[in-house]
């Protein structure tokens, strides 16, 4: 099953959710990545996503299949949105399957941990007092 | 011979544009790329020192030698997920 990686469109895991079920699927792990109101102490009022989109596709492209590599997965799907994200939008879902759960859960938390640190994704943070600032996920390190 | 580099997030707006030219010279490898984006675009200095090069959609080490007809990108660090 190929989805584009990265979209314009708002990301509901219902639609996602339905498609990898499957008899031989025991678990499937959902990440939501959503917007949240604060930053750093600061209310923050949304986000917008910018990104090296042919660059970035090949780089989720990637990084799923070495999951599908590392753990025995039924499905491995990751979406980003970029432009415009409101508070409480899902700007990033990541879902995996497979037989037992522990492969469903580490390869998910995988998959998250190198798209932060590695695809040319952006966010522009716009603030309650006026701030507009670019973030960095200067939190993620390069160990998995 | 000018060569065309893609500019992203706060690179692209702090120049006010998503790619500029710089001149092309035989044996530019990554760094010297970004010394001379740094020269003909101080302001930037400081997000380039912390950014990385990709060359064709692939990111590069700063010895890697840029064709003349290579797509370049400057990636500042990322912010997605």
């Amino acid at each position: 099953m190929n989805f584009n990686h990265i979209t314009f469109e708002p990301i509901h895991s219902e639609d996602f959710l339905n498609k990898v079920i499957q008899p031989e699927a025991g678990a499937i792990v959902t990440f939501l990545g959503l917007v949240r109101d604060h930053n750093k102490g600061e209310k923050v009022t949304g986000l917008f996503y910018e990104a090296y989109e042919t660059m970035a596709e090949k780089g989720i492209a990637t990084i799923l299949e070495d999951a599908r590599t590392k753990w025995a997965l039924h499905q491995a799907i990751c979406i980003h949105r970029i432009g415009d994200v409101m508070i409480g939008e899902a700007a990033i879902i990541v879902l995996t399957s497979s037989s037992h759960r522990s492969e469903a859960y580490e390869a998910n938390r995988f998959i998250l941990d190198r798209v932060k640190f590695e695809v040319p994704i952006w966010k522009k943070e716009f603030f309650a007092n006026g701030k507009v600032e670019w973030g960095r996920n200067s939190e993620v390190g390069t160990e998995l | 011979m000018k060569l065309h580099v893609k500019l992203f997030a706060t690179l692209k707006d702090q120049v006010g544009m998503s790619s500029v030219s710089i001149e092309f010279a035989d044996n530019m490898d990554a760094e010297k790329l970004k010394e001379s984006l740094k020269r003909d675009f101080p302001v930037l200095s400081n997000v380039l020192d912390v950014s990385r090069v990709a060359v064709n959609e692939e990111f590069v080490e700063d010895d890697h030698i840029i064709q003349e007809e290579d797509i370049v990108a400057l990636i500042p660090p990322s912010s997605g997920g």
